[in-house]
């Protein structure tokens, strides 16, 4: 039976709309102004268009390239990271085993190391491996999250286990059980996963800057960050290199939104 | 076969593994420092031959017949760890009869100029006096031979097999007889390890003492053929290639080992004349043997694993085994993973925090606890630690302000969506990104900030604020981008969490008549305690934690107000090059944090239950 709405609620619609629009509007103001001092100059000028600013800015640097590293590091990781959180996450979540719990403390103790404790001894091991500079180096130390672990293991947890007590009494192995009965039914889970380590790694910062050195190696956020060295006060510029850099998260946020939404949800 | 059979088989199979791979391991270990041997004798060789034969009188190359002398002379010197030949083009010079270089070894010997392994010997160019062309080449064959293992190793290779032996047939027993046949059995893996890793250390010394001794003996012999060289016994120095010559003094006839500016150094002394000395100094090629400790320990303790398994698979059912087994083939690859490159660097970094550790220098002794004690009397870090907890302090409030929010847009309709989604966008776009706009605008002479808000301030007699460039401003500034970043974040968790709640609590407070606040108050915030907890410490844990706001907004700076705890670890180890001092802030950091959270969690948890 649905309740008939007081009017009570109605004027808070009206406070939320009043406080909330303005507010989402100053969360949306700095991106509108970094995109209008990208497209039309700073200051004096801002009456007209300068699209060949934008143009040269993304010349200024190989773009391209920083691109290209973003787009290879992010996928490569997110595509790692979603095959060992599902098969870690399955085993946590429905094996048992001796210790199983212990191991699992582990794994989240894991989370709590800071990441900066990390990076000199795995800058060293790559360097040991010969790894500085190159994206086995980059890639290679990311490749699990324990972050992503526990998200697909409370997602296990909630799926119901009928299916796949079905199919273990018609005699299916774990591997069997895991790749036809859980994965196909987690797609939502997998693809969250996915969708928030790509745009995790793509916005990771501090390994990229450690791990790499030369521009050709360089990714987006590291290559912007050494433009705003060169440029330093060339504002559109710097503008413009930031819309180049936040315009694939933007997109991914806008077609991927309900998987950021289901993280969030899964975390809680 | 029955089970336990097989059970007995793995665990043999696991024996031979753990005894032949760690055999296998120092085998190949001994032969590769008898090919640098051979390899640097073979240089020595060449570049004492330069030293000692007289130019040809005519046309490029050595004078053959003093050559002819000079060759064989020198692989009958005695005491030499290696076999020389020698080849004038491809000629051989020692052994006439022997077969001549083939054409293509030399060619490419011209081409490239380097030490190359032939699968037999080591061939080096033979250059000329000016070290131009390469008029031959010096190959220098490692003399093998001599015992495979120390007889220390082989006694500690049987004790192992006789402790695996018994541990297999104590198999499938249960209680104290199977636990002191493993204990004893694990005890054994230990003492083959160690005495594997003494065998490779050792072969690695007698590799370095060998060359340095060769090196030793064709100086002196260059230097009683050739007396000129005496008065610039740099010239030597081609004799030694890859070890110092320093003028030193009589250290008797051996090689010893010195700490030579904080690092060890295999020393020789080298007799130029009566009186005369000059040190030959090179790194030992043992010196960086520590990782074949771990890992021949690990290829021992093979055996001891196998037999733990496989007892273990008798003890239980197979059932229990099945799932256990595929439970570790489903964690295998997260498990090695963090093994590789978390606890192996964790261990790293417990080791740098003790030592003096820079990558550019050479030395890295042992300090001890001296590190954290320079940190801990740093004002520098004190400072910095304070500021990072009073950045973190912007937490609570972005984190009042996200409630508030999160309350206000509850509703399902398309507006309310649509704001929450923008309230998310500067938490889900590029950090950096987000850095170098409110850099932009917090500009303090074209800055949109001050133009628009430039009154308002003046009108508060702050007058025209320069944000990131005040020392006393700078900090808030980077928390006010902190609270735009992280407010749509933490409001969409309690969206989240507040979705949870079930709908009936609320309104059966409403039913009896409570008001919103009490509403609030009594029902839903401490039903949403969890999802603020978490909140709480996942956000200060990320606060602490900021690196790359303040990298791009303000560098540390105006003179290191904004320098957080983070970027001055970065400092440390990346402009300042001190690992060691960087992996000593940082394992403060993390037991602060893990104080921090504890704390945190013990006052603030209580458990909620939903009935």
């Amino acid at each position: 039976m649905r309740r008939p709405k007081p009017r009570r609620v109605q004027r808070w619609d009206w406070l939320a709309y009043g406080l909330g629009l303005p507010m989402a509007l100053l969360m949306l103001a700095p991106f509108l102004y970094m995109v209008a001092t990208a497209l039309l100059g700073e200051g004096d000028t801002l009456r007209r268009a300068h699209p060949e600013s934008f143009a040269a800015a993304l010349a200024a640097a190989p773009f391209g390239r920083f691109f290209l590293n973003s787009a290879i590091f992010s996928v490569a990781v997110a595509l790692g990271q979603v095959l060992t959180s599902t098969t870690a996450a399955y085993a946590f979540a429905r094996l048992r085993f001796p210790g199983r719990d212990r191991v699992f403390a582990c794994y989240l103790l894991a989370l709590m190391l800071p990441v900066v404790l990390l990076l000199v001894p795995r800058f060293l091991l790559i360097s040991a491996l010969g790894w500085v500079d190159s994206y086995q180096g980059l890639i290679s130390t990311e490749l699990v999250s324990v972050s992503g672990i526990f998200l697909l293991r409370q997602f296990f947890l909630a799926i119901p286990r009928d299916l796949e007590d079905a199919a273990r009494l018609e005699g299916a192995g774990e591997w069997t059980v895991f790749r036809r009965v859980v994965l196909p039914q987690s797609g939502l889970a997998v693809a969250t996963l996915g969708v928030l380590a790509l745009a995790d790694q793509w916005k990771s910062f501090f390994w990229p800057l450690v791990a790499t050195s030369s521009p050709n190696m360089q990714v987006l956020e590291v290559g912007i960050a050494r433009l705003h060295g060169a440029y330093d006060l060339n504002w559109p510029y710097q503008m413009a290199a930031a819309t180049a850099a936040v315009i694939p998260m933007v997109v991914l946020y806008w077609v991927a939104h309900k998987y950021f939404m289901r993280g969030i949800q899964l975390r809680v | 076969m029955t089970l336990r059979a097989r059970a007995r088989w793995a665990a043999l199979v696991a024996l031979a593994a753990a005894v032949l791979l760690p055999l296998a391991a120092a085998r190949w270990a001994r032969a590769r420092w008898e090919r640098g041997l051979a390899a640097r004798d073979a240089a020595a060789a060449a570049g004492y031959l330069a030293i000692v034969t007289p130019m040809a009188r005519s046309g490029g190359g050595y004078d053959l017949p003093q050559l002819l002398i000079r060759a064989r002379a020198l692989a009958g010197l005695p005491g030499l760890a290696a076999a020389f030949e020698i080849y004038d083009r491809t000629a051989p010079l020692v052994h006439a009869t022997a077969s001549p270089l083939p054409p293509a070894a030399l060619e490419r010997l011209r081409r490239e100029v380097a030490v190359r392994w032939t699968g037999e010997a080591m061939l080096a160019p033979l250059l000329d006096r000016d070290g131009w062309a390469v008029v031959g080449a010096v190959a220098a064959q490692p003399q093998g031979g001599g015992w495979p293992m120390s007889p220390w190793s082989f006694a500690a290779l049987l004790l192992f097999v006789v402790a695996g032996v018994q541990a297999v047939r104590a198999m499938g027993g249960t209680g104290e007889p199977w636990r002191q046949a493993l204990g004893r059995y694990g005890a054994a893996a230990g003492l083959f390890g160690v005495a594997m890793f003494a065998d490779v250390r050792l072969a690695g010394r007698e590799a370095t003492d060998h060359w340095l001794s060769d090196a030793r003996l064709l100086m002196q012999e260059a230097v009683a053929r050739v007396p000129e060289t005496r008065a610039a016994p740099t010239g030597l120095g081609a004799i030694a290639r890859g070890a110092e010559v320093v003028p030193g003094d009589s250290l008797g006839s051996g090689v010893v080992r010195r700490d030579v500016a904080g690092v060890v150094r295999a020393v020789v002394a080298v007799r130029l004349a009566p009186g005369r000395w000059v040190e030959l100094r090179a790194r030992p090629l043992e010196a960086g043997t520590a990782p074949w400790l771990a890992v021949l320990l690990g290829v021992a303790g093979l055996g001891p694993l196998g037999a733990l398994l496989a007892g273990w698979s008798l003890a239980t059912s197979p059932r229990q085994r099945d799932e256990t087994l595929a439970a570790w083939g489903f964690l295998a690859p997260s498990a090695l993973h963090l093994l590789a490159f978390t606890v192996a660097p964790l261990l790293f970094a417990l080791y740098l925090s003790v030592h003096r550790f820079s990558p550019v220098e050479p030395a890295r002794p042992l300090i001890g606890l001296a590190g954290l004690a320079r940190a801990l009397g740093s004002p520098l870090v004190w400072a910095a630690l304070g500021r990072t907890l009073l950045y973190a302090g912007y937490v609570p409030v972005s984190m009042g302000l996200a409630l508030a929010f999160a309350l206000l847009l509850r509703g399902g309709s398309r507006g309310a969506r649509l704001v929450r989604a923008l309230f998310l966008l500067p938490a889900v776009s590029s950090v950096v990104a987000v850095a170098l706009v409110w850099r932009w605008m917090y500009q303090p002479d074209v800055g949109i900030i001050n133009h628009l808000f430039g009154q308002l301030l003046t009108r508060a007699g702050l007058g025209r604020v320069d944000w990131l460039g005040d020392p006393g401003v700078a900090l808030i500034a980077v928390m006010i981008v902190s609270i735009w970043t992280q407010l749509g974040y933490q409001m969409a968790v309690f969206h989240a969490g507040l979705e949870s709640i079930p709908r009936a609590y609320v309104d059966a407070a409403r039913v009896d008549g409570a008001n919103a606040w009490q509403r609030f108050r009594r029902v839903t915030l401490p039903l949403l305690r969890p999802v603020i907890l978490f909140v709480l410490v996942t956000g200060m844990l990320g606060a602490c934690q900021v690196f790359a706001l303040v990298a791009v907004l303000t560098g540390g700076g105006p003179v290191g107000t904004t320098d957080v705890i983070v970027y001055r670890i970065y400092r440390t180890a990346w402009e300042q090059l001190q690992f060691g001092d960087a992996s000593v802030l940082s394992l403060l950091l993390f037991v602060l944090l893990l104080a921090a959270t504890r704390t945190q969690l013990r006052l603030l948890d209580r458990r909620v239950e939903y009935a």
